[in-house]
């Protein structure tokens, strides 16, 4: 027990070098020290200052052990409590649906013998039932009991379990984000899931769960740590904060005690936006669909047993939709010291913060039938569990986990990509990546590639920038995916027979998480292969420069907060566009001076003309950049000739 | 037909003796299917089995041999290339595909050997990054060769280790 098991892949190779606190060190970790348990303070109660949650929180993070809500046993035991109810159910459900059908259609009904016994024993029944219960509570209590958690300079540590004990550690500094959940059901008891992720499939810290008032304070006061801010620059933050406003009952306004921590929302979608794009792509329209199916086939062909087989999966696909709807409203996002906040939900919400750099991907998407209104939904991927199924986590987190924005104008999109990428907040590649086709800042696919790509030949493209790769294909289903380059793992490039032939090849980028696999198919093999040796010497250098660990100790990554607003600002009235970054050192060699060079592409156009929605408010056109092509040896020009012609 | 896709330098080879390992993974694979496709023909015909019923073996002897076959032509392709700051390592000729992690991002360098492997003195090296689809290995290295390397790179990958 005392050295448990270690969970996560990479931080057992780290060696610790805090050792926790020695009064309540790893020698004896259950010695019957009591926790200071705060308060439980109930919803109706007067709010608790700032200041009180602040202290609380630091309280909670002395290195001591703690135990969770008092509530913990009940909120999760709520769950065998629905699957009883749920047994209980499917045990009646003939005689429940009995007493509504008439007695004519129930004649060729099975007899139910178990359900005869049960009412014929209904005392023992009831007797069983509540031993079930008692045990059930105490065991959960119990499990409260054991159930016991410690912050200590450089990690957070869990233990739990009766029989299995299980003792989990988590570096601080690995932390890929913090996401502080409040079902409705644990709100009515003031309490909140609060989720300490980490990279691994199953490497998560739970603390589930704790007071709502001490959260986010917690979360604080944890980032604080991670960042390896100094104590001085955190109280001088956490005074801000207290300047910005106090907390507000929980019940009313679920997420209020952050809103003041950061600025507001860059982003506001409307109801309206919300319900129309869900009703054209997702679980509503499927839902409908549908619907309107069983309902032809019960009034157009008479078959009524359609009602009762098909009918419940409908109500299914409409609460998953609701359920899909419900967490999509209420969005934000917006940047705070600790990197980017997103908060969703209506009677369930969810706030997350992901610090800088655990972002390991971007997907800037757009359905078809969302194309008229001119609105793109942006994906990402993380280290942590987070799956495209949404088995993940469950419920709504589960579905929302990897959209960083769920609908949005390209506004929307530019400023979510400004607060990932501030270098790209006001780059006209972000554009071009969306509407752009061939002779603009991507490299594309040659025109012998057009077998593979008929209509996407002249976008299926990529670009190098100097924080990130850019990887647009589509041209019906247009996607555009960010990866920023101190992020990627490793990059590969393949080549079958047919694309062999064709002289093409694709290149993949390897990002953590089972969201996105960014990759560019059907490129040409020079291209594919620049593109892969340029990947990793880039890769190199980011990787030399990246200072995500502690990000507040960095430079590098804390542009985050100060650009935020100019992000803002920017969209608003975007200004000169700032030089484009092709001249960093670290960017593609320079590219060719002489005109003469073939070009694959005509360049009839010399201005992209981004395809623009309509009747939207457009943004100020982005300054052309001229079609550059990475220097070629002279024998890949001669073969750009035929290519050509090809 | 022009030339395809590929990366220049001084590729180290894998041990042609892989493709022995590989040769004898396979005939076993294919024998086994072979005689569990003749065996249960066997007994339905009593012994006397007619000239179709032997089509099974056949093909499964044919793949065999093209399997091996293949075994040595996939053996020569698969290689290795330390260069400055990522290792590169290649595979197939039809299916062609270079795989390369930044030294930074090896998390975990395994060291595997199955018994055929054992057999002819070989090891596998294994790369996990944190990305589950690197999913990266050397097969059939000369065990000394493979400690060495395994060695090498986790010493490189600790000095250069930088976070996800």
């Amino acid at each position: 027990m005392t050295d448990g098991h270690q969970h996560g892949g990479p931080q057992q190779h780290q060696p610790w070098p805090q050792q926790p606190a020695p009064g309540a060190g790893a020698g004896a970790p259950w010695s019957q020290q009591q926790p200071q348990q705060p308060q439980p303070q109930q919803p109706g109660s007067a709010p608790a200052p700032a200041t009180t949650a602040r202290a609380k929180a630091v309280e909670l993070a002395d290195g001591e052990w703690h135990r969770l809500h008092p509530a913990t046993p009940f909120l999760r035991g709520g769950l065998s409590f629905v699957i009883l109810v749920g047994v209980l159910f499917s045990i009646f459900r003939d005689r429940l649906i009995g007493l509504f059908v008439p007695p004519e259609w129930a004649e060729g009904a099975v007899e139910d013998e178990f359900g005869d016994f049960v009412i014929a024993q209904l005392l023992w029944v009831l007797i069983g039932l509540l031993v079930v219960v008692v045990v059930g509570v105490l065991l959960s209590w119990l499990s409260w009991r054991v159930h016991r958690f410690r912050i200590t300079g450089d990690q957070v540590e869990v233990q739990q379990g009766i029989f299995v004990r299980k003792h989990r550690r988590a570096p601080l500094n690995r932390i890929q984000g913090i996401n502080v959940q409040k079902p409705w059901f644990a709100r009515l008891f003031g309490a909140c899931k609060f989720e300490i992720q980490q990279a691994g499939s199953d490497s998560n810290v739970d603390l589930n769960y704790l007071h709502s008032s001490l959260a986010d304070a917690l979360r604080t006061e944890i980032l604080n740590r991670a960042s390896g801010r100094s104590t001085h620059e955190a109280d001088r933050m956490a005074a801000q904060r207290r300047a910005g406003g106090g907390i507000v009952d929980d019940l009313l306004r679920p997420d209020a005690e952050i809103s003041h921590l950061a600025p507001d929302s860059l982003v506001r979608i409307g109801i309206g936006r919300v319900i129309a794009s869900s009703l054209l792509d997702g679980w509503i329209a499927g839902a409908i669909a549908y619907t309107i199916g069983v309902l032809v086939l019960v009034v157009g062909f008479q078959q009524f047993w359609a009602i009762f087989a098909l009918l419940p999966a409908a109500i299914g696909f409409f609460a998953a939709g609701v359920r899909a709807l419900s967490a999509k409203l209420r969005y934000s996002i917006a940047a705070t010291p600790d990197g980017i906040r997103l908060a969703y939900g209506l009677a369930s919400t969810t706030t997350e913060i992901l610090p800088p750099g655990r972002i390991f991907g971007l997907q800037v998407k757009q359905p078809l039938l969302w194309r008229p209104f001119g609105w793109w939904q942006v994906t990402f991927t993380r280290a942590g569990k987070q799956t495209a199924d949404g088995s993940g986590q469950g419920g709504q987190s589960g579905q929302m986990a990897s959209y960083l924005l769920p609908v949005g104008d390209l506004r929307d999109v530019r400023a979510v990509i400004g607060l990932v990428l501030p270098e790209l907040a006001r780059s006209p590649l972000v554009d071009q990546g969306l509407f752009g086709r061939a002779p603009d800042a991507f490299i594309v696919s040659p025109p012998r590639a057009r077998a593979f790509r008929w209509f996407s030949v002249r976008r299926n493209g990529f670009h190098v920038h100097e924080a990130a790769f850019l990887l647009r294909t589509g041209r019906i289903w247009r996607s555009l995916q960010i990866v920023p380059q101190a992020r990627v793992q490793s990059a590969a490039v393949s080549q079958g027979p047919i694309y062999g032939a064709a002289r093409l090849a694709r290149v993949q980028l390897h990002v953590p998480g089972g969201v996105l696999s960014p990759s560019i198919g059907a490129l040409d093999q020079r291209d594919a292969g620049l593109l892969f040796d340029h990947a990793l010497r880039t890769v190199k250098a980011a990787i030399d420069r990246d200072g995500s660990e502690s990000w507040a100790a960095s430079v590098a990554r804390h542009a985050v907060l100060e650009t935020a607003p100019a992000v803002q600002d920017g969209l608003a009235a975007p200004g000169p566009l700032a030089a484009p970054a092709h001249a960093a050192p670290q960017q593609w060699p320079a590219p060719q001076q002489h005109g003469s060079a073939p070009q694959p592409w005509p360049q009839q156009a010399p201005e992209p003309r981004p395809w623009r929605p309509p009747a939207q408010q457009a943004p100020q056109t982005p300054a052309a950049e001229p079609w550059r092509r990475p220097e070629q040896p002279p024998e890949q020009q001669a073969r750009r000739h035929d290519g050509g012609e090809a | 037909m022009s030339e395809r896709l590929d990366v220049t330098g001084a590729w180290q080879r894998i041990s042609m003796r892989y493709a022995w390992v590989e040769s004898i993974g396979g005939v076993i694979t294919w024998a086994v299917i072979g005689v569990g496709a003749t065996v249960p023909l066997w007994f339905v015909f009593d012994g006397d089995l007619p000239l179709w019923a032997w089509l099974p073996a056949v093909g499964a002897a044919v793949l065999a041999v093209v399997g091996v076959v293949f075994a040595f032509l996939r053996t020569r392709t698969i290689g290795w290339l330390e260069r400055g700051d990522d290792l590169l390592v290649r595979r197939g000729m039809l299916f062609r595909r270079f795989v390369a992690v930044p030294y930074g991002r090896m998390q975990v360098v395994d060291i595997t050997q199955g018994p055929i492997e054992r057999m002819f003195g070989l090891k596998s090296l294994k790369f996990v990054t944190a990305a589950a689809t690197s999913a990266i290995a050397i097969p059939g290295m000369p065990g000394d060769s493979a400690e060495e390397l395994r060695d090498r790179l986790v010493a490189v990958s600790e000095s250069r280790r930088a976070g996800l």
